[in-house]
């Protein structure tokens, strides 16, 4: 049965500019997006920034009314029955802003508790029981201005539970989140489904979709680009072999000159901390191997290997090598 | 290195980034509602207040005082938050980075909001004589003019001094509102001074705008440079002493914030 | 981080509509003016409002008009400068509290939760109107006994009564405009200029009989003018006080009954306007 069902949205905005606000420019953000998810399922949206993937979440939750198309959850339209629908869902908009920073964190779940209709007999134990779930029971009568952004945004995955939600939309849920932050947030997550709940998600991290999700979806420039499982996405790049380096500084010649190898489908590249990634999609294995590493002589290169295609090669061929 | 040049380079290039900050601040519609609604509101309502307190015959003396209060809006408010919005911006750390000097630095941001308190003035001044048909005739235009001119510079030189607090303080907006109200009650601008009781006289003596107004009424009530020229030495001598203490409080600032690294967090 | 016992057995105290029950409502509005209050109590900007500006109006107009003797007596004086803080409070926090929930980001987790906006925001008005008065009354009281000046007030219970009736009227006059400010976000940026326009047409401090005669009716439909009358009814007294304050309350009930119903029909336009073009939040 599918919870969500989205058919043909689209979304333009106009985005003004200038010291009069004259300047006015019409940007369509999402150009026809049709899917379903099922009940049940962790359901990933996968898209470079600015694709529209928090906009779509906005359509969803009822903060945005769509230019056409329509989209209902668990049967009500998102515009017409947004009321009605409210009460049934939960969402995280991301990153730590959308909390009281003078409340404490217990303060800030007792006022969306209430803004819920959750009884107050019920409410402070559910307070005290999530605080425990989201490891801030010992600091939940501390001000939330004194909260790290990890705490501030586990808070929020508290509140987005207060009223028991069946779906919760969670939009780049581990984002600024340490490794361990992050891997924790992603056990919960894994938690909510067990407990019956569908989760709808967006990432830009594919390994996290690849380890959560059973369906994602990839929007790029505002249309779907597939729509799968993981394991059926990565066949999408069975047929390559990925070259990862690792390099300090390539040169956009250098990138271009790689391009020109003939087996080469893809090249990408990731911004790290002082290095880059560079991921190089080839047919014929490591035979383009010696290629690369003489065009990158001049080049102080860390590692290099060549593996398995993941999920995030099938996505860098799905958005045409534009990662973040 | 710092050459004149260099030095009245940086001072410009300082004052051109506070305009753009400005313009940025105030949109042509907040423009609008700060620099000509309000005060002209204001100056409506202390003149209803003060010929029904007083009688008909003193309307002058609040058209005058309100008019020239307007200085103090850029003064005070938009030379305060140019130097604010820096932190607020996260800009501070480059301009401490950098080896332009600090004095032109520093002033560089008032310069305009001088010049732009003068035409806030000015649309008073001509609402006062469109609406409550003021008198002019016995004014000494060019005498006046520098008498705002000055009276605005030594106001930015307070909004200077807030400015720099706002560096150590969130609460920059309580210390300009109290301030600007200070001037209202206490500068001579609604009450005449020899009505304030004697502490509230000393205040007085030590804001800015005291001086300046006082020239203003009497160079529109007739005197020439000659009889007031004191008085604007003096108003000159005040804006001196709080822009010293100002820019003290600045280095000061930059000084310790290094030392601490606390330039961005606020 | 330990397992949570999902509790199946939770019930929303919500109607078939979708909203919120009458009961949570009131709860919800409690905690988010009790909330605001917390919030507030550490705002300089607040305590600008409340307690300096108004005692500096309260200076200004002490000395200008203590010559008018009983033409206009000091209670009259201390009415209207509290009005010029309770309206200050009233319009800085009608234009930002709406506004300040959208910095903060929160705006748009209130907008999805069950609660109507327009209670919530009005539960914060209110608590910054109480605030304001509260706290005015409390520096009146002690300027009085500080500059050993007998503040009279005529009739006690009368008084009371208008003091009631009005802070109600301005905030239903605040429900108005909250949603008004948020109508154009820009209009924020006016709400410096509509402060000085109601110290004006309120008569706060002197008669609008000053004022040219087309400004009479905007007096009339502003709730602070009506409320002002009355509170100074009551504070001066004599004979007719009853028919002024009686006239000032229907006044203000009547003017309380439509700002409401237009504070409702404007939530809602501002809202769909919202929402249609991406700005309950900020990005």
């Amino acid at each position: 049965m599918s919870t969500i069902c989205i058919k043909n949205i689209h979304h333009t905005y106009i985005s003004k500019s200038g010291i009069f606000g004259r300047k006015r420019k019409e940007v369509e953000a999402l150009k026809g997006i049709s899917f379903t998810v099922n009940e049940g399922e962790i359901f990933g949206l996968l898209g470079p920034n600015g694709a529209g993937k928090t906009t779509m979440v906005k359509i969803l939750i009822t903060l945005l009314i769509p230019s056409s198309g329509s989209a209902t959850v668990l049967g009500y339209n998102v515009v017409s029955d947004a009321a009605k629908l409210r009460p049934l869902i939960g969402f995280v908009l991301g990153g730590e802003r959308g909390v009281y920073w003078r409340l404490s964190g217990r303060e800030n779940l007792r006022y969306f508790a209430d803004l819920y209709g959750i009884p107050p007999a019920e409410s402070s134990k559910r307070i005290s029981q999530l605080l425990e779930l989201v490891g801030l029971s010992k600091r939940g009568d501390d001000k939330v201005e004194g909260y790290s952004r990890g705490m501030k945004q586990r808070l929020h995955i508290a509140r987005c539970l207060l009223h028991n939600p069946r779906i919760l939309f969670l939009d780049e849920p581990t984002l600024g989140l340490d490794p361990v932050g992050a891997r924790e947030m992603r056990s919960l997550i894994k938690q909510f489904q067990e407990e019956g709940r569908t989760i709808f998600l967006t990432t830009h991290y594919m390994f996290e979709a690849d380890e959560l999700c059973d369906r994602v979806a990839v929007i790029s420039k505002g249309t779907v680009a597939a729509l799968d499982s993981p394991r059926e996405l990565k066949r999408f790049v069975a047929d390559l072999h990925v070259i990862e380096c690792e390099v300090y500084g390539i040169l956009p010649r250098q990138i271009e000159r790689i391009k020109t190898i003939a087996s080469v489908t893809d090249v990408a590249i990731r911004d790290e901390d002082g290095t880059q990634r560079v991921f190089i999609h080839t047919k014929e294995g490591g035979a383009a191997m010696p290629r690369v590493i003489s065009i990158l002589e001049d080049t102080r290169v860390g590692n290099i290997n060549l593996r398995e295609p993941t999920l995030e090669d099938a996505y860098v061929r799905l958005v045409g090598g534009e990662i973040d | 290195m710092a050459t004149p040049f260099t030095n009245f380079r940086i001072f410009w290039q300082s004052a051109y980034l506070s305009y753009k900050a400005l313009f940025r601040w105030f949109s042509p519609i907040s423009y609008a509602s700060s620099k000509v609604i309000m005060p002209l509101f204001q100056l409506i309502f202390f003149t209803f207040l003060g010929t029904f307190a007083t009688g008909a015959e003193n309307a002058p003396f609040f058209l005058i005082g309100n008019s020239v209060l307007a200085v103090a809006i850029n003064g005070i408010y938009g030379v305060s938050m140019t130097v604010g919005m820096e932190r607020r911006q996260g800009t501070l750390p480059y301009l401490f980075g950098t080896p332009a000097n600090r004095l032109f630095l520093f002033s560089g941001r008032a310069v305009v909001h001088i010049f732009d308190g003068m035409v806030g003035a000015g649309i008073s001044l001509l609402a006062a004589v469109l609406i409550f048909r003021l008198d002019l005739s016995a004014t000494n235009p060019l005498a006046f003019a520098l008498t705002i001119l000055i009276t605005s510079a030594s106001t930015a030189a307070m909004g200077l001094l807030l400015g720099s607090l706002s560096l150590v303080t969130l609460n920059v907006m309580f210390f300009n509102n109290t301030i600007y109200f200070l001037l209202l009650v206490l500068a001579g601008v609604n009450l005449p001074l020899e009505m304030l009781p004697g502490w509230a006289r000393i205040i007085s003596q030590g804001l800015p705008l005291t001086r300046g107004l006082a020239a203003a009424r009497m160079i529109v009530a007739g005197s020439g440079l000659g009889d007031i020229w004191w008085l604007l030495v003096q108003e000159l001598g005040i804006g001196a002493i709080y822009f010293t203490i100002g820019y003290i409080a600045f280095s000061l600032f930059e000084r310790e914030a290094k030392k601490r690294g606390t330039l961005e967090a606020y | 981080m330990s397992q949570i016992q999902t509790s199946d057995t939770l019930i929303l105290e919500i109607t078939s509509s979708g909203k919120v029950g009458l009961g949570a409502l009131l709860r919800a509005m409690f905690t988010a003016g009790w909330y605001n209050l917390k919030m507030m109590a550490i705002d300089w900007f607040v305590i600008f409002t409340v307690i300096v500006q108004p005692l500096l109006f309260a200076f200004l107009a002490v000395f200008l008009l203590k010559g008018k003797g009983a033409e206009f007596p000091l209670i009259s004086i201390v009415v209207g400068s509290g009005m010029v803080g309770i309206w200050g409070g009233l319009l800085f926090s009608s234009a930002f509290n709406l506004e300040g929930e959208r910095w903060i980001g929160s705006l748009e987790y209130i907008v999805a939760s069950p609660t109507p906006l327009g209670p919530v925001i009005t539960a914060k008005t209110a608590s910054n109107v109480l605030t304001s008065f509260v706290s005015m009354s409390a520096c009146y009281a002690l300027a009085a006994a500080l500059l050993r000046v007998p503040i009279t007030i005529a009739n006690i219970p009368a008084f009371l009564l208008a003091v009631l009736v009005a802070l109600a009227s301005l905030l239903c006059f605040g429900m108005l405009l909250a949603p008004l400010f948020a109508v154009n976000l820009m209009m924020t940026s006016w709400a410096n200029a509509l402060e000085f326009p109601v110290y004006i047409l309120g008569g706060f401090l002197f008669p609008i009989s000053l004022l040219p005669g087309w400004t009479n009716p905007l007096s009339y439909i502003l709730a602070p003018y009506w409320a002002c009358r009355a509170m100074r009814a009551a504070a001066t007294g004599g004979e007719g006080m009853w028919a002024e304050i009686s006239l000032s309350i229907a006044v203000m009930a009547i003017l309380s009954a439509v700002y409401v119903i237009l504070s409702f029909w404007l939530f809602r336009v501002v809202l769909r306007r919202l929402r249609e073009r991406a700005l309950l939040g900020m990005q």
